[in-house]
């Protein structure tokens, strides 16, 4: 034993020398063991998909480059996945040695998002999985199909061969040659074609198998296809068996009689019976009810019948009917009599149910109406609630006082069922308070106490006039005659004389100012012209309106107020601007072979209908020109003809619009994602959590500038986005405190944040109870989660560029295999060892 | 008194929606990010403080304080005298080619730390022990994809068959015949009873170990922190507890 010693002895250079080797190896030579993805991060990659286009995603980088190998892939993956949607980005870290880190990402993605860089294609064709029962009868034939998928980058005509072996058990991915070396009969080897469109995945009919024989069927299906970047997907197995036909009478349920059931009632007898076999058969079915329980209780009912069933088939075997008798616990008995049944277990069924006295019990649930504060002169539809607690449907008769006005009707109410009942229309005349009572009462009730509710209701007066509607024009011009109009009502109970008050502000100086009074009914809303006002020079107007009148009960609706900028004739005549915003396709990483449809957005800043010539130009190789129409601030996306990637290679996409007079140039070329405009780094702030609750309330207030300076108030994307509840969704990668627990405590506590979180996979066990109670809506957890959002970004067509986290899996699968069997064997040199000393 | 006020203050604003509470706790968020940023002075401070004394007093590894104290002024003056704003020269130089390397190489060396402490240190001595064994080796090998798709019952049935025959040899040794003869037995009911019950993979028991026993201890320990810094704060808010204030008296 002196190697188990030697064993437990072991120099740690040679633990590092293997652990190395085998981290290196994988980086050298890929071993292709490929990654799924798991619900946990599938969940995460759907939030950020369900993220409107044009809306944001706020990812917190929380971590410095210590953690880099498992979150930095995370960064870069899910600003990929957003850039591809056209949905913005705002960064900001709670780790200051994490700042560098965000910018070095945010470089990266939008580097690859201003041009689109064609790469090679890639080939692989596989068997999702086979179609076909598992268990068949001898004598049928047994369809057969294969679900094929193309996961490459193009389209591909692909070889699929079907092979059906009887005989023996099949195995999972048996080659056929070697099926066949073991003795196996080859009942079938067909070969057909498939074509499938890039990403297609579809279902292909291959055969119907004929079944003379009994025993175990092996089917293998194989694709083939020249250059298959991935061989292993290419075969699947699957297996069936073939038996005698048989049938199998089955009862499935007890339909009556069951549950709770009152003396004296007749009930008619019924169960569920089915043929499970694959026979038809003539099956005998007889109830039975017992005082007691089965099988110890008294027989008082007992009937059979026969009833016909083909294989699948199942039927309601109804009996004859039954009185029930006195109160107390019965059992039925439900049992098919088939001679020769396929499965015995499944012949009999049985169910308790129980008989007691009839229950009387009418309830008055609730007075809904009228309670409160009702106003005068106003009608009011008297409601209240009434319940049916007996065991058996009851016509009850239901009244209700108010003040001396008294109301009855009858409701017919079946057991258990609350109604709500409505009387004739009252009408509140003399102001004060006045009781409400109502009262259902049935001769026999055996519960008095719920018989009655008693409530009271207020009768006022309502005095209320509002303001429903400024109505100004959005801007207006120096020397132009602008209408001011205002929408009124009389929201109180009876008719009121109303003062209207409108006036135009400039700062504290008044321009313009105009004062009516109008007779409003109750309930009156009118549209009032108070009159015209002619601007003399630009610059911004406020205008203010306000309605008066004595005792008015509501001092909120009583006042509104507009904007007018007023521009000068000069301004007019010059505002004209058109930006072409952004180049949404092509971009990114992209397979060679595919077409593109390239699109654009522009848009019109200017004060003036416009028709807009736009351009776009990729590479060398393409350009085209269009023309759009664009009313004043309408935003577009323009579809060009589709551009064919044919040549591997990077190429700049730039659109642009080109427009005569147009006063700001600078916005009229795209160029790929922008900064400011697309995403947004805020960089870090100390202060952890003051930080999130001060961005729950205005990000500008904590960040006034952005990590590179440019104050917030400059980024048109920033806009948009004042506070935290204007961002869809958050992701906080975190490598530890502070991290997503600081965002899910007061960005999503406080403000109600959307949050996912990428953590370091020693961590991923903490956030199990956040995902399970829903305060995290989905997770990455270390290296894998990377692997697997980066799969899925690249399966979804996304991005193609290269997929860090997925590279590095094979090296950390084999480590942690290594670890493991390195803990075996020290525990197994500790056992012996141990042993031996003892 | 100060700290009672606040405390109480900032529990009610969070219950009263109006305006005057809102400002207030405005105000009081921006103050909070002042004082943080006051923290980072008083960090360095006694960063400085702690190793010029472990210098004077020539204390065991007072070399490294030597390169703290140097690095530190090092990031200062680059900090200071060339900008920290993104594409400073040198403050560029010091994030990508020393903090990030030096990072990076700390925790990539702890894989191989890892690997021989975990061949050194992890065994069964205990049922505690062993419980934690098998944990982590499922939540291990179900993590990476190579394991993941593994059935859970190879293994099962490796280590059934390894204990088996191992109880075998004990049992001739002893000369147990009759346990001898019923050993085969107990593995033939074994075997049938895993190929049975263990059809998942190592994947799916991960989920199930990490979604049930691992969240049912977090949540407890969850709440256990919870309720213990309610405790605490409440404490600090009434003054029952002082020793935040220095000193550590109460």
């Amino acid at each position: 034993m002196k190697f188990f010693e030697r064993l437990l002895r072991i120099d740690r250079k040679i633990i590092y020398l293997l652990i190395a080797a085998l981290v290196i190896l994988p980086l050298v030579r890929p071993l292709g063991l490929g990654v799924k993805a798991g619900p946990r991060a599938r969940a995460l990659f759907d939030a950020v998909d369900a993220i409107p286009t044009g809306r944001t995603l706020l990812i917190s980088v929380d971590f410095d480059p210590s953690s880099m190998p498992e979150l930095y892939p995370m960064l870069v993956a899910l600003m990929r996945h957003a850039f591809a949607r056209d949905v913005k980005v705002l960064l900001c870290g709670l780790w200051i040695t994490g700042a560098g880190l965000a910018d070095q990402a945010m470089r990266q993605v939008a580097g690859e998002f201003r041009m689109v860089s064609v790469v090679g294609t890639r080939r692989d064709v596989a068997v999702t999985d086979i179609l076909c029962p598992v268990a068949a009868d001898s004598g049928t034939d047994v369809p057969v199909s294969a679900v094929i998928s193309n996961r490459g980058s193009r389209a591909e005509t692909a070889a699929v061969q079907l092979m059906v072996l009887t005989g023996v058990s099949a195995g999972r991915g048996l080659p056929a040659r070697s099926a066949q070396a073991k003795g196996r009969d080859t009942l079938i080897n067909i070969h057909q074609s498939v074509g499938l469109a890039r990403g297609q995945v579809d279902t292909v009919v291959l055969a119907d198998i004929p079944t003379a024989t009994l025993g175990e069927y092996s089917i293998e299906v194989r694709v083939s296809l020249p250059d298959d970047e991935n061989p292993g997907n290419d075969l699947r197995s699957k297996s069936f068996r073939v038996t005698r036909p048989q049938a199998d009478g089955a009862v499935e349920v007890i339909l009556a009689p069951s549950g709770i059931l009152e003396a004296g009632l007749a009930v008619t007898p019924a169960g569920l019976v089915a043929n499970r076999g694959t026979a038809r058969a003539e099956i005998p079915v007889t109830l039975r009810i017992l005082r007691g329980k089965w099988p110890t209780g008294t027989e008082i009912y007992r009937q059979s019948v026969v009833t016909g069933l083909g294989p699948g088939d199942v039927d309601t075997v109804v009996f004859g009917e039954w009185q029930v008798p006195s109160a107390g616990e019965y059992q039925a008995v439900l049992a098919t009599g088939l001679p020769g049944d396929g499965e015995p277990r499944n012949d009999t069924a049985s169910a308790g149910f129980a008989v007691r006295e009839p229950l009387v019990d009418a309830a008055v649930v609730a007075v809904l109406s009228p309670v409160g504060r009702v106003d005068s002169g106003v009608a009011v539809i008297p409601r209240v609630g009434v319940a049916n607690h007996g065991s058996r449907r009851e016509l009850i008769p239901v009244s209700l006082n108010i003040g001396s006005d008294r109301f009855d009707t009858l409701m017919d109410v079946g057991p258990g069922d609350t109604v709500m009942v409505r009387f004739p229309s009252w009408l509140p005349v003399d102001t004060g308070t006045l009781p409400v009572s109502c009262r259902a009462v049935l001769a026999g009730d055996s519960r008095n106490g719920n018989d009655e509710q008693g409530e009271s209701v207020r009768v006022v007066t309502r005095v209320d006039a509002a303001v429903r509607k400024l109505v100004v024009p959005a801007s207006a011009c120096a020397g132009d005659s602008v209408a001011i109009s205002v929408v009124v009502a009389n929201l109180g109970t009876r008719a009121e004389s109303v003062s209207i008050v409108a006036a135009v502000l400039q700062r504290s100086d008044t321009a313009w100012e105009e004062q009516r009074t109008e007779l409003l009914a109750a309930g009156e809303s009118k549209k009032l012209c108070l009159g015209n006002w002619q601007p003399e020079r630009q610059g911004k107007y406020r205008v203010a309106t306000r309605v008066y009148l004595d005792g008015d009960a509501v001092a909120r609706n009583d006042t509104a107020t507009a904007m007018i900028p007023v521009t000068s004739v000069e301004q007019k005549r010059e505002a004209r601007d058109v930006s072409a915003v952004t180049v949404l396709a092509p971009a990114g990483i992209i397979d060679s072979g595919i077409t593109v449809v390239p699109r654009v957005t522009v848009t019109n800043l200017g004060s003036r209908p416009e028709s807009v010539p736009v351009s776009i130009r990729i590479g060398n190789s393409y350009q085209h020109d269009t023309i759009v129409w664009l009313e004043p601030a309408w935003l577009d996306t323009l579809i060009f003809p589709a551009w064919s990637a044919d040549s591997v290679g990077t190429y700049p996409v730039l659109a642009y619009t080109r427009l005569a007079g147009d006063r700001n140039r600078s916005n009229d070329t795209a160029l790929g994602r922008e900064y400011g405009r697309d995403y947004v780094y805020l960089g870090w702030k100390a202060g952890v959590d003051a930080v999130i609750l001060g961005m729950g309330e205005n990000i500008k207030g904590v960040f006034p500038v952005d990590y590179y300076g440019h104050p917030l108030e400059q980024l048109p994307m920033m806009h948009d986005v004042q506070r935290l509840r204007d961002i869809p969704l958050g992701v906080a990668l975190s490598a530890g405190t502070p991290g997503y627990q600081d965002w899910m405590l007061y960005g999503q506590a406080r403000y109600g944040l959307k949050l996912g979180a990428g953590v370091t996979a020693v961590s991923a066990a903490d956030a199990y109870p956040f995902l399970q109670s829903g305060q995290l809506s989905g997770l990455l957890s270390g290296m894998a989660g990377a692997a697997e959002y980066e799969l899925m970004v690249e399966r979804a067509g996304y991005s193609r560029a290269y997929k860090p986290a997925v590279a590095a899996m094979d090296s950390q699968s084999l480590a942690h295999v290594v670890i493991m069997v390195l803990v075996i064997v020290g525990n197994v040199a500790f056992f012996v060892t141990r042993k031996r000393r003892a | 008194m100060l700290v009672l006020f606040m405390g109480v203050s900032m529990m009610v604003q969070f219950l009263i929606p109006h305006g005057i509470s809102v400002g207030y706790y405005e105000l009081t968020n921006k103050w909070i990010r002042i004082v943080a940023a006051f923290a980072l002075v008083l960090g360095t401070g006694s960063l400085i403080m702690h190793h010029t004394e472990k210098l004077q007093r020539r204390r065991q590894g007072w070399p490294y304080s030597v390169i703290t104290l140097v690095a530190l002024l090092v990031t200062a003056v680059v900090g200071l005298g060339w900008g920290v704003k993104p594409g400073a020269p040198l403050q560029e130089v010091i994030f990508k080619n020393v903090l990030v390397p030096l990072n990076a190489s700390m925790f990539a060396i702890l894989a191989f730390y890892m690997a021989s402490a975990a061949y050194r240190a992890f065994r069964a001595r205990t049922t505690e022990a062993a419980l934690l064994l098998v944990a982590a080796f499922i939540v291990m090998l179900g993590t990476v994809p190579l394991g993941a798709e593994v059935p859970f019952r190879i293994p099962a049935l490796v280590l059934l068959t390894i204990g088996i025959v191992a109880a075998m040899v004990a049992a001739v040794r002893s000369r147990r015949w009759l346990r001898v003869g019923l050993l085969p037995l107990v593995w033939v009911v074994c075997t049938l009873a895993i190929l049975r019950l263990f059809a998942p993979t190592f994947g799916e028991v991960k989920e199930q170990v990490l979604s049930n026993p691992n969240m049912a201890a977090k949540r407890a320990i969850w709440f256990g922190m919870a309720l213990g810094a309610i405790a605490t704060s409440l404490k600090v808010i009434l003054g029952i507890e002082r020793g935040w204030l220095g000193g550590g008296k109460q």
